[in-house]
């Protein structure tokens, strides 16, 4: 079932001077198993809205709904909404609180009441799904592993709940390159497996330009553009206008372009680049 | 003579355990310029972090040694001289503000250093002034953006005025709006009031400016030279699972398929300006 959001406000400290209206009138409607990347500045929206997507904040006006669940509806149940929404904050790893690795991940299957031979399978499979391997750090403390570990750790342990939908905030803030790849190798796998939704903020067009199949970019509280990463990097003209980065090969062929060349600027990645500036050295470029 | 220079620097971690430790660094041998940007790029655990600790005798070497202006910093006589000389900078902007109030925040450091108040007040409008923050002076730290707490806290390292700023990957907390703010900020204070930088990153388009990148792994140092020699290896770069700027690597497959391109090209920029002279 998808998400939908309608019309969707949302005020903090609403009637007091610091009444901020961190989102106005957003509607959008995310597909099941749809991969879509959340971009915008610090203060931007997307945080906020990303809370409404498991019922942590309720609508000032409008409404979301989330796999069939109206979130501001009375008697319902949050608790079954935040099992099937698996909301993974930036930083998870300052999360981490159990003595091993094994009691963290299954934290909250065991709140869902499984025990036994079904929790340690469930631990075993988001742990494995992470990559990490269950026999040699299952009695690990979380806390003598490194950066990138802590993080799959703290994923597995929302995984762990087995979400339909997985919502991340800043994946791979602050880790090495390596550790980025890898993480961004396994989200696409752990998608790929579990047909989830998957929804990732980032500031970086440059990073879910290759993961997602949608983005949506949020500008002072509105959905300020939307489509597949081409689609949105083809208005590379207006996202640089609000300070947003395009990706840096995009910006290359826009710039040539404003100088003169006649070349394809909807481009993505190297192979692109390369064909389409081939292709206009062949029609004649200049020779260099 | 070089501002900080390290000698044959070994240095293991003790182990809580019953283990090793950690060999952190292995054999390094530094010398950082006066008025010199150097940029540190590696994995974590290569041991930049271990290094910039050196700098200041935050962490002593096992083995070997590091000068600061020509005084070791294993020689207890001069710890707070080579601490004021060179301030250093941590990722975590919330750590590192203490007050209330952002001038008594950048107020703190000369304050111990027992520099008289007439003088502290004209030292912390200066600093705040070169990071440009001087009009949030009265303003609550925990309010501001992450950029601009970065650059409170850089303003109270340069109210000791310091001769040399360690900052170990300053914006890897940040936005990418933070992120040129702090940047642009060290980087004005390298050319203008020649300030000795040693800048440690992730972020391999951070090193695109630096006078010299030195790139670590498991403790040493692998690679070291201008940003275009070193960013050119792409091949060892790749090895390292370290990124290399996208450019650089279009520059050279374009250069295979016969275009008269070289093999460094850093930025958009340069590339744009190669193609249509």
């Amino acid at each position: 079932m998808p998400i939908i959001a309608h019309n969707l406000q949302h005020t903090y400290s609403p009637g007091t001077p610091f009444a901020i209206d961190a989102l106005r009138n957003v509607s959008l409607e995310i597909k099941d198993g749809e991969i879509v990347g959340l971009i915008g500045h610090t203060g931007s929206g997307k945080s906020t809205l990303i809370q409404h997507f498991n019922g942590l904040l309720k609508p000032t006006r409008g409404w979301v709904e989330v796999q069939g669940i109206n979130t501001a509806q009375k008697g319902v149940s949050l608790k079954d909404l935040r099992q099937k929404v698996g909301l993974v904050f930036q930083y998870p790893e300052h999360q981490l609180f159990e003595e091993n690795v094994f009691l963290d991940v299954a934290f909250g299957p065991k709140n869902l009441g499984l025990s036994g031979d079904s929790l340690e399978s469930r631990v075993k499979k988001a742990l494995l799904s992470v990559d990490l391997d269950y026999e040699q750090i299952k009695d690990r403390s979380p806390f003598e592993l490194s950066g990138g570990q802590m993080r799959r750790v703290a994923i597995a342990g929302v995984l762990a709940m087995e979400p339909e939908v997985l919502i991340l905030d800043e994946p791979t803030a602050g880790l090495d390159p390596r550790s980025r790849n890898e993480l961004l190798r396994h989200l696409r796998q752990i998608q790929r497996e579990r047909n989830l939704t998957l929804i990732i903020v980032s500031h970086s067009m440059d990073e879910v330009a290759s993961l997602v199949q949608r983005i949506i970019v949020m500008e002072h509280g509105t959905v300020f553009a939307e489509g597949t990463p081409r689609e949105v990097f083809a208005r590379a003209e207006e996202l640089r206008a609000i300070g947003l980065d395009v990706p840096p090969l995009t910006r290359l062929m826009l710039d040539l372009k404003a100088k003169g060349l006649v070349v394809a600027t909807d481009v993505l990645t190297i192979e692109e680049a390369k064909f389409a500036l081939t292709l206009w050295k062949k029609g004649g470029g200049i020779d260099v | 003579m070089a501002l900080i220079t390290v000698t044959d620097a070994n240095y293991r971690y003790p182990s809580s355990q019953e283990g090793q430790g950690i060999q952190a660094l292995r054999d390094i041998n530094l010398e950082i310029q006066k008025g010199e940007f150097v940029v540190v790029i590696g994995h974590n655990g290569s041991g930049k972090s271990t290094l910039a600790k050196m700098l200041n005798g935050l962490l002593l070497p096992d083995t070997g040694l590091v000068l600061v202006d020509g005084k070791s910093t294993a020689d207890a006589e001069h710890y707070w001289t080579i601490r004021q000389q060179v301030g250093m900078v941590f990722q975590n902007p919330d750590n590192q503000l203490i007050a209330t109030i952002v001038e008594e925040d950048v107020a703190f450091g000369p304050e111990n250093l027992g520099v008289p108040s007439a003088q502290i007040l004209h030292r912390v409008q200066e600093a705040l002034n070169a990071v440009d923050m001087l009009k949030y002076r009265r303003h609550a730290p925990h309010l501001l953006s992450g950029g601009q707490k970065q650059r409170v806290a850089i303003a109270g390292i340069l109210a000791m005025r310091p001769r040399c700023l360690v900052l170990d990957e300053p914006t890897a907390m940040l936005d990418p709006r933070g992120r040129r703010e702090v940047l642009s900020t060290v980087r004005k204070l390298n050319k203008q009031e020649g300030m000795t930088v040693v800048w440690i990153t992730h972020h391999m388009d951070e090193a695109a400016h630096a006078d010299r990148v030195i790139v670590m792994e498991d403790g040493r140092t692998v690679l070291e030279g201008t940003p275009k020699q070193v960013f050119s290896q792409i091949r060892l770069l790749e090895d390292l699972d370290l990124d290399v700027p996208v450019v650089t690597r279009l520059g050279q497959v374009l250069a295979e398929e016969g275009f008269n391109l070289p093999p460094d090209i850093l930025t958009v920029e340069e590339m744009v300006k190669l193609l249509c002279p």
